[in-house]
């Protein structure tokens, strides 16, 4: 009773502030926007018993990805005029297909997730509860996308020295 | 169920009220500290000894006029002070003072406070920019750049303490220092530790993002009576709250000879908050780029060797 009274209240701030980032003038309001999306998904990890997915998803994104985005916006000092979107076909057209996009993948998930999550226990308790499952997990089931996504990240980082350095 | 949440109440009530104490006390215990490294007598006018002092101060700021600048972002300028006030106070939701005094033990203690502590960067940084003056951007700035770079470091060296306790219960970091205390066995983590807290509470080598003889104050320049005050209870509860922690991660905690475990809590956290102030008024200000170059060259090395010798201790032995 209490999870589905905390799931809808966080559904309907993640929603607002999705809808935040896209419609506000402000960019500053934009990226706050975005945090508030940002706690609420944490919020849904909670519910879902992914704490450890939950405390990451804040450390990552609040903690430093969405620091960085303000930091940025901060300097670059936007004025609220200067951001209005050019009115053309082109505009229009991406936008539809956008919009039509999204409502294709809802309409996808909504008729296989259907008959799955809607009868019983939403399957909260398989997930990876403690920070020592999800070790062994990482390191035995998914070792190899592990590493591949650890030489990403390095790939990244060199590449990132490279282009301030030039 | 209601007798628990009730039970559960009254203790975050009286943990807060320990701490809100601590914060208060702690303003006294930097400027007598002060006075007496500067050889003259600190604040003793106010009640015996001047013991009275915080209340004071308290009653004062409350009295002050509550100016907002014109051309602020109001609703930023007001969530700022709070973002950064009470960043700190959730921390202390997992901070054991005792082996049975806590609000709550979680076994992802140590990233609940990570992720919390790394919020009260949104407090500087909304704080600089939405105070719409170039001193509080210029600091704001600065204060993020600093916090980010610092917060690496620090979770690298927290990680070796994890990889010696095998668990990330703080309860659990201080029951396995029962024999040595995390000092002895991480020395350099230590030190890693404990000069990047200096940066991240804010404090002196490391103050740069409200130095005064280049920024008035900095992010907090046009704040006036209670959101300053916010402000500062927010810094004072930072540096109760990173004593704790390098008490329970390093120190030991409240593990300790014959007297009782509070009292060998207490004081170790408030001797590490002398430190603090001793480090205050002993050493001059870092200029800008030193303290990025001593962050990433000299701190994030020195971590991830911290981190791989200590793995590798654990592994073979």
């Amino acid at each position: 009773m209490i999870e589905q009274a905390v799931f809808w209240i966080l559904g309907a701030i993640m929603v607002a502030g999705a809808l935040g980032v896209i419609l506000m003038p402000n960019t500053i309001n934009s990226v706050m926007s975005l945090l508030l999306s940002m706690l609420s998904l944490a919020g849904f990890y909670i519910l879902m018993g992914a704490h450890v997915v939950a405390l990451f998803q804040i450390i990552v994104y609040v903690g430093a990805v969405l620091v960085l985005f303000l930091y940025v916006i901060m300097l670059l000092n936007l004025k609220e005029k200067g951001l209005k979107l050019p009115m053309e076909a082109s505009t229009w057209a991406i936008g539809g297909m956008s919009l039509g996009l999204v409502f294709v993948v809802a309409w996808l998930f909504w008729q296989s997730l259907r008959e799955t999550v809607f009868t019983g226990d939403a399957g909260t308790t398989d997930a990876p509860a403690t920070i020592h499952q999800l070790a062994i997990d990482l390191f035995s089931q998914h070792l190899l996308i592990f590493e591949l996504t650890s030489v990403l990240l390095l790939v990244a980082v060199i590449g990132a020295i490279i282009i301030s350095k030039k | 169920m209601i007798v628990e949440i009730l039970l559960q109440i009254i203790k975050i009530i009286a943990i807060f009220a320990v701490v809100m104490g601590c914060v208060a006390y702690l303003t006294l215990m930097e400027r007598k500290c002060l006075g007496f490294f500067q050889i003259r007598l600190g604040p003793n006018r106010v009640g015996p000894w001047g013991l009275l002092q915080p209340v004071a101060d308290g009653i004062k700021l409350f009295f002050k006029e509550d100016m907002t600048v014109l051309h602020a972002n109001k609703f930023y300028f007001i969530l700022a002070p709070v973002i950064s006030l009470v960043a700190v106070l959730f921390c202390f939701a997992v901070v054991p003072f005792a082996g049975n005094v806590y609000i709550i033990d979680i076994p992802v203690a140590v990233l609940y406070l990570m992720a919390i502590s790394s919020m009260g960067v949104y407090g500087v940084l909304l704080a600089g920019w939405s105070s719409n003056n170039k001193y509080s951007a210029m600091g704001g700035y600065r204060a993020t750049a600093q916090m980010i770079s610092y917060e690496i470091p620090l979770a690298l060296a927290i990680v070796g303490v994890l990889i010696l306790s095998r668990s990330m219960s703080i309860v659990d970091i201080v029951n396995a220092q029962k024999g040595m205390w995390n000092i002895v066995k991480q020395p350099l983590g230590f030190i890693i530790y404990l000069v990047c807290t200096f940066a991240e509470t804010n404090r002196c080598p490391f103050d740069l993002y409200e130095c005064e003889n280049e920024l008035v104050a900095g992010y907090q320049t046009e704040y006036s009576s209670m959101k300053f005050a916010l402000f500062y209870m927010g810094e004072y509860a930072h540096i109760f709250l990173a004593s704790c922690l390098i008490t329970l991660f390093y120190l030991g905690g409240w593990n300790g000879p014959v007297l009782p475990a509070l009292l060998w809590f207490f004081m170790k956290v408030f001797f590490c908050a002398f430190c603090f102030i001793w480090v205050r008024a002993t050493y001059p200000r870092f200029r800008y780029d030193q303290l990025m170059n001593l962050s990433w060259k000299v701190m994030l090395p020195l971590a991830f060797l911290n981190l791989i010798v200590t793995a590798i201790i654990v592994v073979m032995f």
